[in-house]
């Protein structure tokens, strides 16, 4: 490579980098970059498939292979700007263990789940795995068939997939990654709205002039939304930023107001503003007396384990976990009144005057505020309270669905939102908010997919945690796993996720790039195309829906979720898979593939390749023979359409740096609820707040307890352990990097901890100590320094690599309500090896 | 193969700290100041042979006094197969 071709791309470099600052450059020669000719790169844009923040990335190829990236100038969510992860878009898909061919587990020419890895063809995957899909069903029935999928699939890849399990099969047990990652949120968000996602949008970061955080390090994990609100910060110098956490992180840079709490004492603090926020009288009533209801939750409500747990026997509510009944303004008053800042302060272990400028920040009628949070509360035994509680703050005040003042739940992964969430991939759920244990839902859905009535099954499926527990019981015996990792994802590895996946009257399938953790431990694993090898479609935080178009082919044999799915469904005929009453009912049906009936239905396959982007690949498309991707997007559309969750047709989204659903005549929505912001938000005088969800038009605001955690420190096991990411996962390399073997554990893990901690056991920085808690144990090495700062007596390991196992170390409790797992807190001990 | 590895960035630090953040990042290997900006912006680009070198690069700027954040634009890469230098 010559100089001159260096120097150019570094011009090129340079130039978008000054476009995106809004910066001009001295002396250079600016046209460069815009000279496609001489770069002989071919642009296309598609969203990040790394966090939820969904920025849109302009992608560019030369030779079939992804060269380069930069922030996409006209996307409005990242303005030019990409992030450090985005770094490594142009080479996830080039790591040298790609996966290319199916690979059984085989010994003498035969599948043997003790057998090695072989190679095989898609033709003998496909055989061997339908066959075992089938005698599971004919033996045991659809329960004893189930998926487990991601908030990464794209959004066909999800709906294609639901279809495939709720319809198909007739199976409930689907259930999305997410589960781990936004299901309290979604659970937070029906019991106060009725409608899943948040109200405002990334607009409100220019808008505000508050921010808090709770529990969620944006620094790190979303930091193109950061680098707003650290502009919106250093721009005007009457905004603060509170920080709340159990440990300091890079997040505290920007602080005005840091905030370390003893970890589950986040619940005490919300109450205490609320509390703060009645005492000094500053409740907007005119709102709450319109736009909301007064009710209690129930309490004591369990930690979501086994059923034979202590904790389990113990708790009184855990039957009725989400109810709930009505109360007063008055009533609530009082339910909070003992959260004083002494209370509060007591147990949290934050000065009292910090606790009061936090709540000043909500009480104030003239501040508005932004609250974020991810994983900090989402993943707590709590969790869905924690996000009740902060929208009952919200709502005391008003502060609510207009730009600055945003309650906003931020996502993890790409389409958190717009695949597991509204496509609805979990096992409670159909598209757009309907679940399957409402009649009136599953009629619709039914009459969508042209299913005889009763078709879909009214019982939620297992759910995930619940889905590796009836794996290892032996229930649960034909299993997908596509787009995710969840082996090394979920808590408690190996009591419950390996016994169960090894189980030998188990059938284990996993779709993947790449060789996980979950990989290994499957029977059977098939290659997948990922993100620019196939078009799709995600959906972020902020409710943007965006597609992209396939730009290179994949490597080997490797195939999309989509094709995969589709494909597969062509091995059952109806008879294998319904039984005779539904067929009597549809009899058109009989004699037909699962893949006629579900794909071929005068739907999904109504838009010809005529309408492909025909200068860009389109494998699939090609090989069905129609557009697989719109046919797809717009059955899944009408669930949505005059509901509240409209999406508009798919070309436009092509064209557009996606759109804010719901998308009606032609325009999104950017604050939903708003009279005049949201067309489905009505009021006598046009004007105020309808919170439509609720069939009274009102949100509630709960009464909802302190209660303790599942496990705390005690003499034995003396420290917390809280569970997170560092940014280094990302650097690293987690979607290439692999380890070879699952059972070995690298030495040069971290775990960060505070230096009277590791002195008090004797212990320096770059000692291999062992993790140990009650279920099992993990080797690392001690970090006392980084920029994670623990306080005494609390611990953090990083889980998002294949090397730090901790998940042998954690504790599958849950959200009783959300069923999502609190991989925030269990305790440790810590010793020198 | 060798790679040649470019990004570039947009870092932003405190305004009062513009000077003294811009010498400490122009003296970090593999980077380099291109333009600043009075509002506390600074145009820097890295270069290395991976993508984990420039991951590193932006980690080290990261740390440099005042800033606070460091946002990435544009990466493309190439083999370097005639490396003229040898590069950090």
């Amino acid at each position: 490579m010559s100089l001159d071709r260096r120097q150019f791309m570094k011009a090129s470099a340079v130039t978008a980098a000054a476009s995106a600052a809004g910066m001009s450059l001295p002396g250079q020669a600016t046209n460069l970059y815009t000279d496609s000719a001489d770069t002989q790169l071919n642009w296309n844009k598609a969203p990040c498939r790394f966090c939820g923040t969904g920025c849109s990335i302009n992608v560019a190829t030369r030779d079939n292979m992804v060269v380069a990236t930069h922030g996409d100038f006209k996307s409005p969510v990242n303005r030019g700007l990409n992030c450090v992860k985005g770094y490594f878009l142009s080479k996830i898909m080039y790591g040298e263990d790609r996966l290319t061919q199916p690979l059984l587990r085989m010994s003498n020419g035969q599948f043997d789940k003790n057998g090695e890895f072989t190679p095989v063809s898609w033709d003998t995957a496909f055989d061997v795995m339908a066959d075992k899909f089938k005698q599971a069903l004919k033996n045991k029935g659809p329960t004893s068939v189930g998926m487990f999928g991601s908030g990464q699939w794209t959004v066909m890849e999800g709906y294609a997939a639901v279809k495939l399990m709720k319809a198909g099969f007739r199976s409930n047990n689907i259930d999305p990654n997410a589960r781990h990652c936004m299901a309290s949120a979604v659970a937070g968000f029906m019991r106060t709205f009725g409608i899943d996602e948040p109200m405002g949008c990334y607009d409100d970061m220019e808008a505000a002039d508050a921010f808090v955080l709770w529990g969620s390090n944006m620094a790190e994990m979303h930091p193109i939304l950061w680098t707003r609100i650290t502009d919106r910060r250093l721009s005007a110098s009457h905004v603060k930023v509170a920080v709340l956490s159990t440990f300091e992180h890079r997040s505290f840079d920007l602080a005005d107001i840091p905030i370390v709490f003893t970890p589950h004492t986040d619940l005490a603090i919300l109450n205490f503003i609320a509390n703060y926020i009645i005492q000094n009288d500053k409740v907007n009533q005119d709102f709450v007396s319109k736009h909301t209801r007064f009710v209690r939750g129930n309490t004591d409500i369990g930690y979501g384990l086994r059923d034979d747990d202590p904790l389990e026997q113990a708790a009184k509510n855990n039957a009725d976990a989400g109810g709930f009944e009505d109360i007063d303004f008055a009533e609530f008053a009082r339910f909070v009144s003992t959260y004083t800042v002494e209370y509060a302060s007591e147990l949290s272990g934050v000065p009292q005057e910090r606790l009061i400028q936090l709540a000043e920040l909500y009480a104030d009628p003239n501040t508005k505020v932004m609250s974020l949070w991810t994983m900090g509360f989402n993943q707590h035994t709590r969790g869905v309270w924690c996000n009740n509680m902060v929208y009952n703050i919200h709502l005391l005040t008003g502060k609510i669905a207009e730009p600055g003042n945003s309650p906003f739940s931020l996502t993890g992964q790409p389409s958190a939102c717009g695949t597991a969430r509204e496509v609805g991939t979990f096992s409670h759920r159909l598209p757009a908010d309907m679940v399957v244990a409402n009649p009136k839902h599953r009629q619709i859905a039914e009459e969508i997919w042209k299913l005889p009535e009763g078709t879909i099954e009214a019982k939620p499926g297992f759910h995930a945690v619940m889905q590796n527990r009836m794996l290892k019981d032996g229930v649960l015996n034909a299993y997908w796993v596509q787009c995710n990792n969840n082996m090394q994802a979920a808590a408690n590895m190996n009591q419950e996720g390996l016994p169960g996946y090894r189980n030998p009257k188990n059938f284990i399938v996993v779709s993947d790039a790449y060789p996980t953790v979950t990989a290994q431990a499957a029977d059977l694993i098939l290659p997948a195309a990922m993100w620019v090898e196939k078009e799709g479609a995600y959906g972020n935080a902020e409710r943007r829906t965006q597609t992209w178009y396939q730009q290179v082919t994949p490597p080997g044999e490797a195939k999309s979720d989509c094709w995969q799915i589709m494909e597969f469904s062509k091995r059952f005929t109806m008879e294998e898979v319904w039984p005779d009453e539904l067929l009597q009912k549809a009899p058109q049906y009989r004699g037909k593939t699962l893949y006629q009936v579900l794909f071929e239905n005068g739907q999904v396959n109504q838009f010809g390749l005529d309408q492909i982007n025909q200068s860009l690949p389109n494998d699939d498309a090609k090989h069905f023979g129609f557009y697989i991707q719109k046919g797809l997007f717009e059955e899944y559309a009408t669930f949505g359409r005059g509901h509240g969750h409209d999406l508009a047709p798919y070309e436009n989204y092509h064209s557009a740096r996606g759109l804010r659903w719901p998308v009606v005549n032609g325009q999104e929505t950017l604050w939903r609820y708003k009279v005049g912001s949201d067309p489905y938000a009505k009021s006598e005088s046009g004007e105020g707040w309808d919170f439509y969800g609720k069939p009274d038009g009102r949100a509630l605001i709960f009464a909802l307890p302190y209660e303790p955690p599942a496990e705390s420190p005690d003499e034995t096991y003396d420290m917390w352990l809280v569970t997170g990411r560092v940014l280094e996962h990302w650097h690293s390399g987690s979607m290439t990097q692999r380890v070879p073997e699952l059972y070995k554990a690298m030495p040069d893990a971290l775990v960060y901890m505070h230096p009277d901690d590791a002195k008090n056991r004797g212990l320096r920085r770059g000692d291999e100590v062992s993790i140990q808690s009650r279920r099992g144990a993990m080797r690392t090495r001690v970090e006392t320094r980084g920029r994670n700062r623990m306080p005494v007596g609390v611990v953090f390991v990083p889980w998002f690599d294949a090397s730090r196992l901790i998940n042998k170390v954690t504790l599958d409790a849950t959200d009783p309500i959300s069923k999502q797992t609190d991989f925030k807190k269990c305790a440790v001990k810590i010793e020198k090896v | 193969m060798s790679e040649y590895h470019v990004a570039s960035l947009i870092v932003r630090c405190r305004p009062e700290q513009l000077y003294t953040a811009t010498r400490e990042l122009g003296v970090i290997p593999g980077a380099e100041v291109h333009a600043t900006d009075i509002s506390g912006k600074i145009i820097v680009t890295a270069e290395g042979t991976s993508q984990q070198t420039i991951a590193h690069i932006s980690e080290q700027m990261r740390i440099v006094t005042g800033v606070v954040d460091v946002a990435a634009v544009y990466h493309e890469y190439a083999p370097d197969s005639s490396s003229p230098s040898p590069l950090p």
